[in-house]
């Protein structure tokens, strides 16, 4: 549950007093137009940027007084934030198995079924920095797995990533989520939101327009339709111009 | 299209003076107009100050020789630095391929580097031309030494655009200008010592001879032909001359058709980037490494293999595995160990240049207690301890200044997993393992055959044990500016000479190098003690156990002050640059 979260970024305003609460076994959607605010407020979330104002808490912990509880019941996989990019899939995951204080067996174990499952198995000496933009996202999604954290964080795990890594991605965190657990991810995809998640939150300018059940946010419409009407942009916005367009006269 | 092309590079430099960090920018391309207005008159008046002496003419080879080659390796080992002279940008215009290589050509003429050749070039004609027909041989000289500098420089970044668009060539162009400017480095350090070892005009001589048969081989070569034609027209031997300036042009005219050939090459293929690895049989092979890891501790006994297990699986040997692997692979780290020959090769020098306070010796506490700043005093042979100390103080410094910066905004993934300062100060000393297994081995291996050639193992025993304790007090003090004064790192494509980002750079590095005077004086109680029991011997023990626990304490601090600010440096070095 997030409360009253701020954050500024010089004279930006990025986050203005975000107010989440995510149910337990939920799979919850963060959806927004760019610059909303969903990085900064997942980031805050996380405990990767601490807020100005506010404060969250996991399971009852407290993000930034009780670290110890929160970081090893979250799974994160941030965007715009690099892996150590030198090391490959397999080694990434082992040095952070490590970090995690997994036994050795263990992690050799989730690491092996965590790269088949993901189709990441044939690459596993290729180094990250040579991988393509799904096998990132997806090792990443391993990573962030790879704990077996009660609470998934995802910021854009589908951006750039091709229809057959989308799949992978979305089977291994329905499997997830039937389990129990708890994801909270922001995507573009309006439509892989409403189809994914039972719970859904639209941010815009820094704050939550709307948040609750699907079902209660579309109110019988698209969550494209909802989503539209909430942020205020109108779809014939933006054609009354070009008229020059289609002409075949260069 | 020639116009629009020099508009084109201008208009980005403008661009990139305008951009974010352009003020930074600004300055640095003041400083190199600055440097290029004053290395233009010196290197002219320089060169045209050899007219009338004998070896005029071979200063004249060389130095078009020298230019050629200058030219040839400088874009290769910047990646060829320039958006304008990219073909693979301009791929997608209607232009044939003539059109784009006379604008290319214009592009690459357009700065600040043809200006400096250009006029540096005209020295070394006033210094052989002795004619005024003479003079007209040498313009049409330096006129075909530009184009085959430019033709050249062009054949070959564009030949090889391919291979420096990819990952692995980039990789290979930071670690290849690494090498140079050590190259030069060491030059340099040889240079002086010949010269200030010998007798001057013994030096002078030797100078001129090694210019002489320089010159013998590089006037074989299209560069060094076209500056023998000036010496030729003074001499009066036109046909010759014209013959050489012939040879010149000839090549200028076979690199423009090779850079033709190489720009239509670019153009119709696919850019070559960085291939994918083979992937067969690479599952047998992680499952085989897993084995082998696990029997590699079978000799040992129940509770040994646990603990040794145990250890293995600590968080400062996961991470100082991490960053030995980063040593390995990624071209700044590896920039990072060619750095780290820099107190090598000044304990080189210390120990051949600087022959001594003569550590051995009984007398040598009292030098080096006097140690503030003389360089190693004349009496005696021996080691001396300066060289040592100072190449052990870099050493630390550059294994350990700004932790942080190369791992990048990668560095959330150890902050997610960090949950206590006890974590972070393992990370700590996990990265200052890493940089201690490389430097340690290499002081040992230099101070072993520098005391066996020396005949003075107790010398060389001390100055090993004081690089180290200089090692570890550096290590200190740049790990807590690491955390309080993290910097990113870019991987930066454009310039291989880059270091860190504008304004927070220049600050961290200020302090890194004030960090040196606080190390230094943390070696103070090491120093009075030698001073005061007039011996050595017991800084063989004592003084690398001084350095580790001086990098311990350093790690604490440093540990306890970081885990308070772990989300500000991470967002510090996460930002783009």
């Amino acid at each position: 549950m997030a409360a009253n979260l701020w954050k500024r970024f010089g004279p930006t305003i990025a986050v203005a007093g975000v107010h989440l609460q995510v149910p337990a076994g939920s799979f919850f959607g963060l959806v927004g137009p760019n610059g909303a605010g969903k990085t900064t407020a997942l980031s805050m979330m996380t405990g990767l940027l601490r807020p100005d104002a506010g404060s969250v808490w996991i399971h009852g912990a407290d993000v930034w007084r009780d670290p110890v509880a929160v970081k090893a019941a979250i799974g994160v996989l941030p965007e715009g934030l690099r892996l150590f990019e030198r090391l490959s899939g397999p080694e990434l995951l082992r040095y952070l198995g490590r970090l995690r204080k997994l036994d050795r067996e263990t992690t050799e174990a989730r690491a092996r079924e965590l790269l088949a499952v993901l189709d990441l198995a044939g690459a596993d000496r290729a180094l990250i920095v040579d991988y393509s933009t799904g096998m990132r996202k997806k090792i990443a999604l391993a990573a962030a797995l790879l704990h077996n954290p009660r609470v998934l964080f995802l910021d854009e795990p589908f951006e750039g990533v091709d229809p057959v890594a989308a799949r992978t991605i979305r089977s291994v965190l329905d499997a997830y989520t039937q389990s129990g657990s708890t994801v909270v991810f922001s995507s573009h995809v309006l439509e892989l939101v409403e189809s994914l998640c039972d719970r859904v939150a639209v941010m815009s300018r820094g704050q939550v327009l709307a948040s609750g059940p699907v079902e209660q946010i579309t109110a019988g419409r698209s969550l494209q339709d909802a989503f539209l009407a909430l942020v205020g942009a109108s779809a014939a916005e933006g054609t009354a111009t070009l008229s020059w367009l289609g002409s075949s006269s260069a | 299209m020639a116009r629009l092309f020099v508009s084109l590079k201008l208009r980005l430099i403008a661009g990139v003076l305008s951009g974010p960090g352009g003020g930074a920018r600004l300055v640095g391309l003041i400083i190199a107009i600055a440097g290029a207005l004053c290395i233009m008159p010196v290197g002219f008046v320089l060169l045209a100050a050899q007219h009338g002496k004998p070896d005029a003419a071979s200063v004249a080879v060389v130095v078009f020789t020298a230019f050629a080659l200058g030219w040839l390796v400088f874009p290769v080992a910047t990646f060829g630095t320039d958006e304008t002279l990219d073909p693979a940008r301009l791929a997608l215009l209607p232009l044939r391929p003539a059109q784009l290589a006379r604008g290319l050509f214009a592009a690459a003429l357009t700065g600040i580097g043809p200006l400096v050749t250009t006029v540096i070039l005209f020295g070394a004609v006033a210094a052989v031309a002795t004619s005024p027909a003479a003079a007209l041989v040498g313009i049409a000289a330096v006129a075909i030494e530009v184009g085959l500098c430019v033709a050249g420089s062009r054949a070959l970044v564009t030949a090889l655009s391919g291979m420096l668009r990819s990952r692995r060539g980039r990789d290979l162009g930071v670690v290849v200008s690494g090498l140079i400017v050590l190259l030069i480095f060491a030059v340099n350090l040889a240079i002086q010592a010949s010269v200030l070892g010998g007798p001057r005009s013994g030096a002078g001589l030797a100078v001129g001879g090694t210019m002489r048969s320089v010159a013998a081989v590089a006037r074989l070569a299209p560069p060094g032909l076209t500056a023998h034609a000036i010496a030729d027209a003074s001499a009066g031997r036109y046909p010759v001359a014209a013959a050489e300036l012939g040879a010149g042009a000839a090549t200028v005219l076979l690199l423009v058709w090779a850079w033709t050939a190489a720009l239509h090459r670019v153009l119709e293929n696919p850019d070559a980037s960085t291939q994918q690895a083979s992937r067969g049989g690479r599952q047998a092979a992680a499952a085989g490494a897993t084995v082998a890891r696990s029997s590699r501790l079978a000799w040992m006994s129940g509770p040994a293999r646990r603990w040794a297990g145990r250890a293995w699986q600590s968080r400062a040997l996961t991470t100082a595995g991490r960053e030995l692997r980063y040593y390995r692979r990624d071209p700044r780290r590896k920039r990072q160990l060619v750095s780290l020959a820099m107190p090598v090769l000044w304990i080189l020098l210390g120990a051949g240049a600087f022959a001594g306070s003569g550590l051995g010796g009984p007398g040598g506490a009292a030098r080096v207690g006097g140690a503030a700043g003389v360089a190693g005093s004349a009496a005696g042979a021996g080691l001396s301890a300066w060289p040592a100390i100072g190449a052990g103080l870099f050493a630390g410094l550059f294994s350990s200044a700004n932790q942080f910066g190369i791992d990048g905004s990668a560095a959330w993934i150890p902050f997610a997993a960090t949950s206590r300062w006890q974590d972070l100060r393992d990370d700590l000393a996990g990265k200052s393992l890493a940089g201690a297994v490389l430097t340690v081995p290499v002081f040992g291996l230099l101070y072993l055959v520098l005391g066996a050639v020396r005949q003075d193992g107790r010398g060389a025993a001390i100055a090993f044990a004081l690089a180290i304790c200089a090692c570890g007090a550096s290590s200190a003090v740049a790990t807590v500016i690491s955390v309080l004064l993290p910097v990113p790192v870019p991987e930066r494509r454009s310039s291989a000479f880059g270091g860190g980002g504008a304004g927070q750079g220049c600050l961290a590095a200020v302090a890194t190098f004030a960090g040196l005077g606080v190390a230094l004086a943390l070696m103070t109680p090491v120093f009075v003690a030698w001073a005061m029991l007039h011996s050595g011997a017991w800084l063989v023990v004592a003084g690398p156990a001084y350095g580790a626990a001086a990098a311990w304490a350093g790690r604490l601090v440093a540990a306890r002050v970081g885990f308070r600010r772990l989300p500000e440096m991470l967002a510090v070095v996460s930002r783009a640059i």
